[in-house]
């Protein structure tokens, strides 16, 4: 039992740990003081050929 | 204490100095993506640390080593994919469910010591039992309630409050129990009371979030986070790890400080919000509506001239725009009218969305320059010099009859978008808010309705703007 315990805990603690800090990386990655240039080409690029047509 | 363990200690005051510098740093946008990566830092050093710290004592059996690294590399795994995959709009599912397992670990940390030391000569008692039973109540209640949480958010589980007569009678029964056993198992050694113990917490975090309904989720998510570091800062007592410790305590302290400050922008108490939704109570809905006030619709035409002829615009985003996705579709709205020269700017209620950050982090993805988001007491003032506030999706936090006592929203701090010259307002139907009662703003005589799907009034929207300026 106790092996099966400490294994459940490694896994829970380090999807916890890795998990948050990689989607927090990814949630602040988004935060921009301007809109840079590049970067939006595909969202855009779908809005615009619906908006157009 | 040892030359060595000495060193050790050391280096844990260098991860929890990270810890904190990582928060601090956490506080401005230009700064954060740092702060996180000095935390990461810290939590690297940490974990090095304490792995230093087992190799040195070998007291890991070869067993032991195979289970915890082969539980690391899977958690670590499933973390990094539901990290990298998960949609924006699904965070704070994702969120939700981070703190469950943050939760379970906690308790099982303090599961497992009180088992281990059961099996041995001198059995489970002493000091450390206070600590284990409190982690094993909070980490299993947290474990259990934001599992609910994240069903709710995914839509699994009704968002709706769910609410049944005697809830409370068994929430407060649950509670006695867990409290009543690990009492017991303070003075007696027993594997079947820490089941109850464990059973009783599970229960109780279930029903404690399946009455809570969807618009008080970011309260909710944000106490269940502060819970999370309180667990583990149980853990870290349990099996005397300071970083462990420092760390939990740092995450169930601003846990705390964000519920409260959530609480407070809804003008409730946090014992209100847990106890349930809006409406279940008996307060009269006394909203200054009459019965034959008419709403005024438009169509996206007239809407476009406002807009494309306003000098300053003030978008106000909630939830209705996270359902509908439509992130992508009011930054391109927002684009073409600040290529006209238009100021353009967000207000934030600080609850608006699912969680804490929940604005702020979807129109981060459509490339939104965070200048650009402005809080209440910030962006308030400016109302008033508005030419056109266009609400999107979002209902209560702009409802007037909050500065009037006597209904359920009373005393809540607004957005004051009734203040604007000219109001539009993109809702697919004249349909209640969370709290249940009609909005005053949408029978104002400036204010304009757009009945549409989010997404599909921003595309019709931008595609009116082009038309009209070419």
């Amino acid at each position: 039992v106790g092996y099966i315990l400490a294994f459940i805990a490694a896994v829970f603690a380090s999807a916890n740990v890795v998990g948050g800090y990689v989607v927090t990386e990814r949630m602040l990655k988004m935060f921009r003081r301007k809109t840079p240039p590049q970067v939006q080409a595909q969202p855009r690029a779908e809005l615009d050929g619906k908006s157009r047509s | 204490m040892s030359g060595f363990t000495g060193a050790i200690q050391l280096v844990y005051v260098l991860a929890a100095a990270c810890f904190v510098i990582g928060l601090h740093l956490m506080n401005s946008p230009a700064t954060a993506r740092r702060g996180n990566q000095v935390s990461m830092a810290g939590m690297v050093i940490a974990v090095v640390a304490t792995l230093v710290l087992l190799i040195h004592d070998g007291t890991v059996t070869a067993a032991g080593w195979i289970v915890m690294i082969s539980g690391v590399l899977i958690g670590s795994a499933i973390g990094l994919y539901a990290a990298r995959t998960v949609q924006m709009t699904a965070m704070p599912q994702l969120v939700s469910a981070f703190n469950a397992v943050g939760g379970g670990a906690a308790a099982l940390i303090a599961i497992y010591g009180y088992i281990e030391s059961e099996a041995n000569a001198g059995g489970a008692l002493g000091t450390t039992t206070v600590f284990t039973l409190l982690d094993v109540i909070i980490g299993a209640v947290t474990f259990s309630g934001s599992i609910i949480a994240a069903g709710k958010l995914q839509g699994v589980i009704g968002g709706q409050p769910i609410v049944f007569k005697g809830g409370q009678a068994v929430n407060v029964a649950l509670a006695v129990v867990a409290i009543g056993a690990a009492a017991y198992m303070l003075t007696t050694a027993s594997l079947p009371a820490l089941l109850v113990v464990i059973l009783a917490s599970l229960a109780f975090g279930v029903m404690m979030v399946l009455p809570i309904g969807g618009a008080d989720m970011p309260v909710v998510i944000s106490l269940l986070n502060a819970f999370t570091g309180t667990a583990v800062a149980m853990a870290g007592f349990v099996i005397a790890n300071w970083a462990l410790i420092v760390a939990g305590a740092l995450v169930g302290a601003s846990g705390s400080i964000l519920t409260k400050l959530m609480a407070d922008a809804m003008n409730r108490s946090l014992a209100n919000i847990i106890v349930g939704g809006f409406g279940t109570g008996d307060s009269a809905i006394a909203a200054a509506v009459a019965a034959d006030a008419q709403v005024r619709s438009i169509a996206a035409d007239d809407a476009a001239i406002q807009l494309a002829y306003a000098s300053k615009v003030i978008i106000v985003p909630g939830y209705g725009l996270a359902a509908a996705q439509a992130q992508h579709g009011v930054a391109e709205l927002a684009k073409i009218l600040e290529d006209r020269g238009i100021e353009v700017s967000y207000a934030i209620h600080p609850v608006a969305g699912r969680m804490p950050g929940h604005m702020n982090v979807l129109l981060a993805e459509a490339n939104v320059p965070y200048p650009q988001l402005r809080e209440m007491d910030e962006i308030n003032p400016e109302f008033a010099r508005t030419d056109v506030a266009l609400v999107i999706g979002a209902n209560d936090v702009t409802n007037p009859a909050a500065r009037r006592p006597g209904n359920d929203i009373s005393g809540m701090p607004i957005l004051d978008v009734d203040q604007a010259k000219s109001i539009i307002v993109v809702k697919r139907s004249m349909g209640t808010g969370y709290a249940g009662m009609e909005n005053e703003l949408y029978f104002d005589p400036k204010t304009s309705m757009y009945f549409a799907d989010a997404k599909k009034a921003m595309s019709e929207l931008t595609a009116a703007v082009k038309t009209l300026v070419g």
